[in-house]
C-alpha cells in the first residue's frame, strides 16, 4: 500500500452531505451568532448602565436593605428579632446605614427623654454597638443592634457610666411593678409599651405598680425617666422586656 | 447562492478531502467544514480573502488540532477517572486507523506534499511554519507511514 493508497482511504469518508447543505447550516449558524452577540451587547449594555446608576445613587430598588449576617459581624449584629424595641425605629429613626447610628442615637434622646445630644461616637461590639452621647457635660449610653430592615434601642443609660443603683421589676400577668431609685423632690415617669398595650405613670418615690388592664402580648420595652424638681432629668434607664412574666432586681 | 455560496461550492470537494484526512476519528468531515466555515464567515466574506481556499484549509487544520487535543485530555481523564493507564498511540501506524491518530499537522502535511502535490513552501505557509519545518514534516509522516522509500521517490 502507498502513501497514496492510505490517503485515499482517508477521503473515501462516508457519503459528503454536499456543498449545499454544508453553506446552509454554516449560514444559520453564522446569523444565531451575529444574534446571540446582538444579545449580549445589549446585556452587558445594560449590565453597565446598572451599575453606573448603583454607583451614582448607591441604592438599588430593592427597598431597605436587610443586613446579612456578614454585615452585622462587621457592625452591630443582628439576633433577627425586630419587635422590643426600646423605641419602635420608624419614620426618620428608621435606618439600615451603620453610619447613621449616631443620628439616631441623638434623635431618640431627645425626642424620648428631652436631653440635648452633642458629639457621638460608636463603640462596636460583637452583638451590638454602644453609642456614647454627649449631653451638656454627661453622657448617654444607647446600646443599638441591627435587626431585620434595620436597627432597635436595646437599652439606654444615662449617665454614663452609671452606678449600681439597684431597682427591680416584676412582669405577672396584666400587672407590673417596679421600683427605681429617686430622689428628694425628684419624679420618675415610667413608660411601658407592649405590642397591644401600653401605659405611662408617674411616681414621686420610684415605686410603680401599674395594672395595663389586659395580659401583654409579646415583648416590651419600659423607659424610665428620673427628674429633679427643676425638670432635668437627672437619670434615665431603658430596657426591652421579654415576652410572659418576668422578674429582674 | 450568492458570490461567497459560489465560491465555497468550488472548494468544497477539495476542502472536504482535506477535513477527511486531518479529522480526528470521532470528528465528521463534514461537520469540520461547517465549523471552519462558519469561523470564517463571522469575520470575513470569502470574496474578501485572497486566498479563501487556503483560509479555510488552515481553519480547518486548527480546528482539527484543537479537537484532537480537547479529545486528549477527555479521554486521559476519563482513564484517569478509570484508574487505567493511558496508551500512546502506535509510533509505527499500520492501517487507517493508526494514520488518523497522527498529529494533523503531519497528516495535513503528507496529504498534501503526496496528493495535492503542493511545495513545501506552500505547505509551510499553511501549517504556518517555515519550508524546511514543512520538509520534515513530510518525511517524519512518511516515516510513520513506513513507505517513505516509496514515497519519497514517488515525490521527488
Amino acid at each position: 500500500m502507498t502513501v497514496r493508497d492510505l490517503l485515499a482511504e482517508l477521503t473515501d469518508d462516508g457519503t459528503p452531505r454536499g456543498a449545499d447543505e454544508v453553506w446552509r447550516a454554516a449560514q444559520r449558524r453564522v446569523r444565531a451568532r451575529r444574534s446571540t452577540r446582538r444579545l449580549a451587547g445589549v446585556a452587558t449594555a445594560a449590565s453597565l448602565v446598572a451599575v453606573i446608576v448603583f454607583a451614582v445613587t448607591g441604592r438599588t430598588d430593592r427597598g431597605p436593605t436587610r443586613p446579612s449576617s456578614r454585615h452585622n459581624a462587621a457592625t452591630c449584629g443582628d439576633s433577627g428579632v425586630a419587635a422590643g424595641s426600646v423605641w419602635p425605629i420608624t419614620g426618620v429613626a428608621r435606618t439600615s446605614s451603620w453610619s447613621a447610628l449616631p443620628d439616631l442615637a441623638a434623635h431618640f434622646i431627645a425626642a424620648e427623654i428631652g436631653l440635648s445630644p452633642g458629639a457621638a461616637r460608636v463603640e462596636r461590639r460583637r452583638y451590638d454597638c454602644l453609642v456614647h452621647v454627649e449631653t451638656g457635660g454627661l453622657s448617654a449610653l444607647v446600646e443599638i443592634a441591627g435587626s431585620p430592615g434595620g436597627y432597635r434601642i436595646n437599652g439606654l443609660n444615662y449617665p454614663d457610666p452609671q452606678p449600681d443603683i439597684g431597682g427591680s421589676v416584676a412582669v405577672r400577668g396584666r400587672t407590673i411593678d417596679l421600683h427605681t431609685p429617686s430622689c428628694p423632690g425628684c419624679t420618675a415617669v415610667l413608660k411601658i409599651r407592649y405590642p397591644n398595650v401600653a401605659a405611662e405613670a408617674t411616681s414621686s418615690d420610684g415605686g410603680f405598680h401599674i395594672d395595663l388592664g389586659k395580659r401583654p402580648l409579646g415583648p416590651g420595652t419600659l423607659v424610665t425617666v428620673v427628674r429633679n424638681k427643676e425638670g432635668t432629668v437627672v437619670r434615665a434607664n431603658g430596657s426591652t422586656l421579654p415576652a410572659g412574666n418576668f422578674a429582674a432586681g | 447562492m450568492t458570490d461567497d455560496g459560489a465560491i465555497f461550492a468550488d472548494l468544497y470537494p477539495q476542502l472536504r478531502r482535506f477535513a477527511s484526512v486531518v479529522r480526528p476519528i470521532e470528528m465528521d468531515a463534514d461537520d469540520l467544514v461547517q465549523e471552519a466555515l462558519v469561523r470564517t464567515l463571522s469575520a470575513h466574506r470569502l470574496d474578501a480573502l485572497d486566498d479563501p481556499g487556503a483560509y479555510l484549509r488552515a481553519a480547518i487544520l486548527r480546528l482539527a488540532s484543537n479537537e484532537r487535543r480537547r479529545l486528549g485530555r477527555r479521554r486521559r481523564a476519563i482513564a484517569h477517572l478509570r484508574d487505567e493507564e493511558v496508551t500512546a498511540p502506535a509510533v509505527y501506524p499500520h492501517d487507517v486507523t493508526d494514520l488518523r491518530r497522527l498529529d494533523p499537522k503531519d497528516r495535513a502535511a503528507v496529504y498534501l506534499a503526496a496528493v495535492e502535490g503542493r511545495p513545501h513552501r506552500e505547505i509551510g505557509e499553511l501549517l504556518d511554519c517555515s519550508e524546511e519545518a514543512a520538509r520534515k514534516r513530510v518525511s517524519r509522516g512518511l516515516a510513520r507511514l513506513r513507505v517513505e522509500v516509496a514515497a519519497d521517490r514517488e515525490m521527488t
